[in-house]
This record gives C-alpha cells, sequence and structure tokens, in this order.
C-alpha cells in the first residue's frame, strides 16, 4: 500500500482536536504548496503580524516533563499567556499585566488551575524565546466559516536574556482543527499528506525551539542520577558521586544568588548535606586527612545555610496559616511577618557574604581538585572493595539502627529520640539513593517509599518545632522593638505556638503507623534479599 | 461553571445580540464559552455562520442519550464554541414532558460540560413554556432584554410575579434596557422609570444601532467589525455588571 496512504489512516486515526504539525524540507517549496492548496480549497489567507513570544517553566521543567507548554506573548499593552499540551491542544489563557512569575500571580481560571499545583512554589523562568512570521490559511465552507485552519509559520529562536542572536528554525505548517469539523481537517490532513508528502514534525515546536538555541530539556532535575559501575572501587564509585553533587550545588548557586525561588537554596542544601554524608558514612574509605578538611567545611556551609533555610520554611507555613485565621487578625499576622522577614534578609546576608567569601571560593577549588584525582598513596584498604559490597553493608546496618532507635520513641515519645530516629532515616534514605543504580528496583523503592512517608512525618515534627522556636524568639524580639500593632502580633504568636504544639501531638501519633510500615518484616525480607544479592553480609 | 439565559417573554428584543456579543466578549477575556442556541429559528447559529441541524438527534440530546458535545461547533473565535440550534428545537416542550422531571432534566444535560467551559450562555426562544421553566431551573441567572415601552415593562413584571410563584428560590434575574432610542419620548420616560422600579434593572443599557442588525448580515459578532462603537461600549459595561453580579452568591427569596 502506498506509505502516504498509510500514514494518512494512522493521522486520521488519532485525529481529535490535536493539531497536526509538519516541517518544510528544502524539497518543498511553500509558494507551490500554496498555490496547491488554493487550487483544491476555498481559502481566506491572512498574513499575520509578526509576533514574539516567550516560553516559561520552571528550573526543574516541570511543565515540559508533564506535557505543557506555556508561552507569553504582548498584545496592545496586555501579556497574553497560552498553556498548551506538547500535541498543540489549548489548555488555558489568561491575560496578565507584568510577565508571570509564581502561580499566585496568575489570574483564577483554567490556566492556573493546570499548572498551580505542578509548579507550587517554584519561579516560572524564561526559556527561549521565539519570534514568528507567517500565513494563516482558512479553509472555508459555504457559509464561509473557518472549518479547519493552517498556519504557515517561519520561526526564529532566541535566547530571552540576550535576544541576538536569531536561529532560524525550517518552516513548519501547522493545522489546526476546529471543533466540530473533522471531516473537514481529515480531508486538508490526507490533501497534505498524500499530496506534498511533507514530514511530520519531529517532537514539539519548544523542543525544537530549546534545540536551535543549545538547550536540553531536563538539563536539571533535583533528583541524584549517577550510573554506577557495581564492580567499581569503592572510593572510585563515591567520587563520581560527589562530583554529581558538586554539580548540582554549582546548578543552583545563581538561582540562589538572584534569589528567584525557595527551592534553589534547597536544593543546594541537599547537595551539601548528601555530600557530608558520604563523608561521613565512609570514613574508611575516603583518605583521613582531606576527608576530615573537607568534612569540617561542608558542615560550616551547611550550617550558615540553615537560617535561612528554616526562616523560608516558616514564611511559607505563615502564608497557608492565613487562610485559616479571620480577616481582623491579617494586621497583627502582618506585624508578625514583617519581623521574619527582617530576620530573614539578615540571614539571607550572611548566607550570601559566606558565598562571595574567599573561604567558599577555596573549598570548591580545593574540592574540585580531591575529586579529580585519585587517592594515590593515601588509600585506605577498604577503597578498593567493589561499591556493591560496602553499600550494602552500609545499608543494613543503618537500617537496623533505625529499627532499634524507633523503638526507643514509641514508649517515651522525647524530642531526643525522634531527633535520632530522623537522622537515622536520613542517612539510610540517602545511602538508598545514592546506590538505588545498583539494587534490583522491586527491593529497593517500597523502603525508599516508606521510608520517605516516614521522614515527612519526622520532618514535619521537626519544622513546627523550629518554628515554636523561631516564634518564641519572635515574641521576645517584638517585645523589645515594639512596632505599631505588636501586642495584638505578639498574641497571635502566643496562639501560633500553642496551635503548633498540638499540630506536634497529632504528628506524634501519626508517627507510630508510619513507624510500623517501615519496620515492617516484608520491608526487612527485601532489605534482606538485597543485600545478599548484592553478595554483602547482614 | 457559570450559566446565562438570555430570555425574555417577548420576542425581538435584542436576545441573540446580547447572548451573541456576551459570549464573544467572555471569549475575548480568555473564558472557554458555549453558546447555547436553543431557539429553532437558530439566529445566533446563523451569525456565527454554522449550518442549523434540521434532521436527527435532537430527542436522544434531550433525552441525555446523546452527548451535547456532538452539536458542538468551535466558532471563528477563539475560546467560543456554538451548541448549534436543531430545527427540531420546536417541539422541545412535548419531548421535555415525555422526561420525568422536564423542568431539571436540561440542567442534567449541561453538567458534563462544566469541565469544558468557564461559560454556558443559552440564547432562549420567547415565551412562558415547558422550554423555558426548564431553563429557569438550569441556569444562574436570567439576562432580561427589556425593550423601553410600557407593555416590555407589563411583561417584566409577568414574568416576575410568575418566577416568584414558581421560579427556583436562587435564580438571578437581571434585566436590562435594550433597544433603547433616545429619540423616542416614550423611551425616554420609561428609562427614567426603570430605575426606580423594583425588578433590579442593570445600569447598561444598550442602545438601538443599525450596527447591531447588520450582524446578521456580516455573520460576524459585533465588536468583530465594530470594536469602538457605542452599542460596543454598551455590551461591554454590561457585561461587566453580569459578571460582577454572578460574584456574589444570591440570596434565597423568602
Amino acid at each position: 500500500m502506498d506509505k502516504d496512504l498509510i500514514r494518512a489512516s494512522s493521522l486520521r486515526l488519532r485525529a481529535g482536536a490535536t493539531p497536526t504539525r509538519f516541517t518544510l524540507t528544502t524539497d518543498h517549496d511553500p509558494a507551490k504548496l500554496n498555490d496547491e492548496l488554493t487550487a483544491s480549497f476555498k481559502l481566506r489567507r491572512r498574513r499575520d503580524s509578526e509576533r514574539e513570544a516567550v516560553y516559561f517553566d520552571t528550573f526543574d521543567w516541570r511543565l515540559y516533563f508533564k506535557g505543557l507548554r506555556l508561552s507569553a506573548s504582548e498584545q496592545r499593552g496586555a501579556i497574553l499567556l497560552r498553556l498548551e499540551s506538547a500535541d498543540g491542544q489549548l489548555r488555558g489563557r489568561a491575560s496578565v499585566s507584568t510577565a508571570p512569575a509564581f502561580a499566585a500571580d496568575l489570574p483564577p481560571g483554567q490556566l492556573r488551575d493546570e499548572i498551580a499545583g505542578l509548579i507550587r512554589m517554584r519561579r516560572l523562568l524564561p526559556l527561549v524565546g521565539v519570534h514568528t512570521q507567517g500565513e494563516t490559511l482558512s479553509v472555508l465552507d459555504k457559509q464561509g466559516k473557518t472549518v479547519v485552519r493552517v498556519h504557515l509559520e517561519q520561526s526564529e529562536a532566541f535566547d530571552p536574556e540576550r535576544r541576538e542572536p536569531r536561529r532560524p528554525l525550517s518552516p513548519s505548517l501547522q493545522i489546526v482543527p476546529v471543533r466540530g469539523y473533522k471531516a473537514e481537517r481529515r480531508r486538508l490532513t490526507e490533501f497534505i499528506v498524500t499530496g506534498s508528502g511533507l514530514p511530520e514534525a519531529d517532537g514539539d515546536a519548544l523542543t525544537e525551539l530549546l534545540a536551535a538555541i543549545g538547550r536540553h530539556p531536563g538539563d536539571y532535575t533535583s533528583r541524584l542520577i549517577v550510573g554506577l559501575d557495581p564492580d567499581a572501587p569503592a572510593d572510585v564509585a563515591l567520587r563520581r558521586i560527589l562530583r554529581a553533587l558538586l554539580d548540582k550545588m554549582k546548578a543552583n548557586e545563581d538561582g540562589l544568588r538572584r534569589d528567584l525561588d525557595t527551592e534553589f537554596l534547597h536544593d543546594f542544601r541537599v547537595a551539601v548535606r548528601r555530600t557530608r554524608s558520604i563523608l561521613g558514612q565512609f570514613k574508611d574509605v575516603l583518605p583521613g586527612g582531606p576527608r576530615h578538611h573537607f568534612a569540617a567545611e561542608f558542615r560550616w556551609l551547611g550550617g550558615l545555610s540553615g537560617p535561612v533555610r528554616d526562616l523560608d520554611v516558616h514564611l511559607m507555613a505563615l502564608s497557608d496559616e492565613r487562610v485559616n485565621l479571620p480577616p481582623e487578625r491579617y494586621p497583627a499576622l502582618d506585624v508578625l511577618r514583617d519581623q521574619l522577614c527582617h530576620d530573614h534578609d539578615a540571614e539571607r546576608k550572611n548566607f550570601i557574604a559566606a558565598l562571595d567569601s574567599k573561604r567558599y571560593a577555596r573549598l570548591l577549588s580545593k574540592w574540585k581538585t580531591f575529586l579529580d584525582k585519585d587517592s594515590g598513596k593515601n588509600r585506605q584498604p577498604a577503597a578498593a572493595t567493589p561499591i556493591v559490597r560496602i553499600a550494602s553493608q552500609r545499608i543494613w546496618k543503618r537500617y537496623r539502627r533505625a529499627e532499634k532507635d524507633g523503638r526507643e520513641v514509641a514508649p517515651h515519645g522525647k524530642p531526643e529520640a525522634l531527633h535520632q530516629l530522623r537522622i537515622d532515616c536520613k542517612k539510610l534514605r540517602y545511602l538508598l539513593e545514592f546506590f538505588r543504580g545498583m539494587f534490583d528496583a522491586d527491593a529497593a523503592d517500597p523502603l525508599i517509599k516508606s521510608l520517605k512517608q516516614l521522614q515527612d512525618i519526622l520532618g514535619e515534627h521537626q519544622d513546627l518545632q523550629v518554628q515554636q522556636d523561631r516564634l518564641r524568639k519572635t515574641a521576645r524580639d517584638l517585645g523589645k522593638s515594639r512596632p505599631a500593632g505588636w501586642v495584638d502580633a505578639l498574641l497571635l504568636t502566643g496562639g501560633l505556638i500553642e496551635r503548633y504544639s498540638q499540630r506536634q501531638a497529632t504528628v506524634r501519633q501519626r508517627f507510630s503507623a508510619g513507624f510500623s510500615q517501615f519496620a515492617h518484616t516484608r520491608n526487612r525480607a527485601r532489605l534482606r534479599r538485597l543485600v545478599a544479592a548484592a553478595g554483602g553480609d547482614p | 461553571m457559570k450559566t446565562l439565559a438570555c430570555y425574555s417573554i417577548k420576542g425581538g428584543v435584542g436576545k441573540t445580540a446580547a447572548a451573541s456579543v456576551l459570549a464573544y466578549l467572555a471569549a475575548q477575556e480568555g473564558k472557554r464559552v458555549l453558546l447555547w442556541d436553543l431557539d429553532p429559528q437558530g439566529a445566533a447559529t446563523f451569525c456565527f455562520r454554522v449550518k442549523p441541524k434540521t434532521r436527527g438527534g435532537a430527542k436522544k440530546l434531550l433525552h441525555g442519550k446523546r452527548n451535547p458535545a456532538s452539536l458542538v461547533r468551535g466558532t471563528d473565535y477563539e475560546g467560543l464554541d456554538l451548541l448549534r440550534a436543531h430545527f427540531a428545537f420546536r417541539n422541545m416542550d412535548r419531548i421535555l414532558d415525555e422526561t420525568r422531571k422536564p423542568t431539571r432534566q436540561l440542567g442534567r444535560l449541561i453538567r458534563p460540560l462544566a469541565r469544558e467551559y468557564d461559560w454556558l450562555i443559552f440564547d432562549c426562544p420567547p415565551g412562558i413554556t415547558l422550554s423555558a421553566e426548564a431553563v429557569f431551573f438550569a441556569v444562574d441567572a436570567l439576562l432580561v432584554p427589556t425593550v423601553p415601552t410600557t407593555l416590555s415593562l407589563r411583561a417584566l413584571e409577568q414574568l416576575h410575579w410568575y418566577l416568584r410563584r414558581k421560579g427556583p428560590s436562587n435564580l438571578r434575574v437581571l434585566p436590562f434596557l435594550s433597544m433603547v432610542d433616545g429619540r423616542k419620548s416614550l423611551h425616554r420616560q420609561v428609562c427614567q422609570q426603570a430605575a426606580a422600579l423594583p425588578f433590579g434593572f442593570l445600569e447598561s443599557h444598550v442602545p438601538y444601532a443599525s450596527e447591531v442588525e447588520q450582524m446578521a448580515v456580516r455573520r460576524r459578532p459585533l465588536p468583530a467589525y465594530a470594536r469602538s462603537s457605542r452599542a460596543t461600549r454598551a455590551f461591554a459595561a454590561l457585561w461587566e455588571e453580569v459578571q460582577a453580579a454572578l460574584q456574589t452568591p444570591a440570596k434565597r427569596k423568602k
């Protein structure tokens, strides 16, 4: 059967509301195509005015990987946002006065509903700009009604920060259906496929534009994905992981300095924490002197960023608290908020100063040097052991420790016991995440999942504690500085402390369920199998 | 999804114009709008250049056995779809009467549309009929174009009396002065009286304008060809008032 007819049939089967894009290669003459269309269909043509649009997404490509594309273009003094799925279906439109930054800036409606839950607290950043020129051909029926549209477009991609140079893409032809006119759309699609033999475009418009300016979707993710050879010597494997973590730190630095959103600092801190975890849990593998030095330096770095992160979380929690309060208390909440923002700015200043310091610059360069070379004469005996054996041993040991500490928590409920368990869980989880690639997914993933659930409970408990402590400090500060409305703010603070304390009690109740789930014999058996399969010795 | 019906007991008062123009304005603002042409005459359908349906399917549709989406056509304007008129809608009273709860039937039919549209606007045929009752029970508000004459006010009074007795308690009624001709002294008089009447007239009134009648000739909605005319601006102000009225929750009638 004719190849083009087969393609036309398969396109028909997929037809629905989704437009279809074709690429005009150098073999195809747009003018000839135009003439052919004019000869076979009643058309109205309109030269489109030159348009510019910029695509937006979060730093970690949240919209892209959910198959969504968000673009903004200026029209008559306002900014028009369009949300489409990757196959071109419209999923929402909105009009705003300034470029969109956060979900809260978007007007209520379909567009916000579709993306707010995905992007959450992350900022929308410009990805790539496109300059388009083209023509729209409207195919008309006997009533003069448009039944299907064809966009013939010539686009150029540009970096939204720099605007020049503009990189041209191959011209494209896009069929945009009108709802309820399936037969007409099919007719046109078949005509184009069989008549001109245009190839269907590879991927969607955004992917092409990104490629044109040299960017790849997913060039950043917060997940740690490092390919490891199970038989590689332990110190070689660990250096690979550490290098990946250093890359994550560096990737987040710019966004962190510019204070684009709270997650840059969060991801930076996670990378630092993971680095410290390796430095702490593999003392027998990495060379002693340097290991000790870097452990201290990363501890310094982690310690400096802690207060900023705590305040980020606290301020977000306060925003959430707003909906639980009656409007009369909003002024008091604002006074409290201002105090916290003041503290936040001070802590941020300290932290940025540390990033600008010589100490930090030295840390990064010495660390990189350390990671790029091998241990040489400082090599420890255990360093040559295959990583899979060492990893399994550590994982098993850490799991047993967490089980034991967890059993301490239930009867007494002491905050120190909870704190210790939280540390155990974190260490165990990092281990599982570092070495996940080497193990059977069936074994590792369910364990990581119940571990995450347990950690969330413990984390919430910890956050509530930190926030109560911070509120107590804020209460003292309000008493000293006495800004306008300080008494009401003080009363509100007291109320919030009480509320958080009650919530902690509720969280502790959820703990036993979470821990049982985690320490379940099923998980233990899985872990045993995982460790045995890797040649470890449980 | 918010639902609005352009309704009047009398014919020829500007229902189709109001329904079409407001639907267009809503879509321009970025909302997803469905305009449902319930009038078997199919004036709105004609104005948007869609072919009305003459045979097949209306009974199944009104009995809930066929998805309303099958009658939907995209208009030439992004965000605005039209559920086209069907000649069989002239028998709607009889068809609805065959269902179990005729006045609730329409409300049931439109539920699946709520996922796809932000606004549903009905263009209704005139008269107090079973179909009209079905609309009363299906929508958030009635937009009632009222030409400023004594007899129109009487019809409005009749509608209010009817709704108080037999209509749903949380239905909003939004009358507005339509096709106002400032040259006629009767029109001027009635316009002045209207504000004092207990019918809740909206402030915006739409002037009589030949551009509006042009919609059936050009077969495009008014703002698409006369963006800055007086009538367009009046409809825009009307649309703002309608949106504001539907923001606040309805008071239940005692």
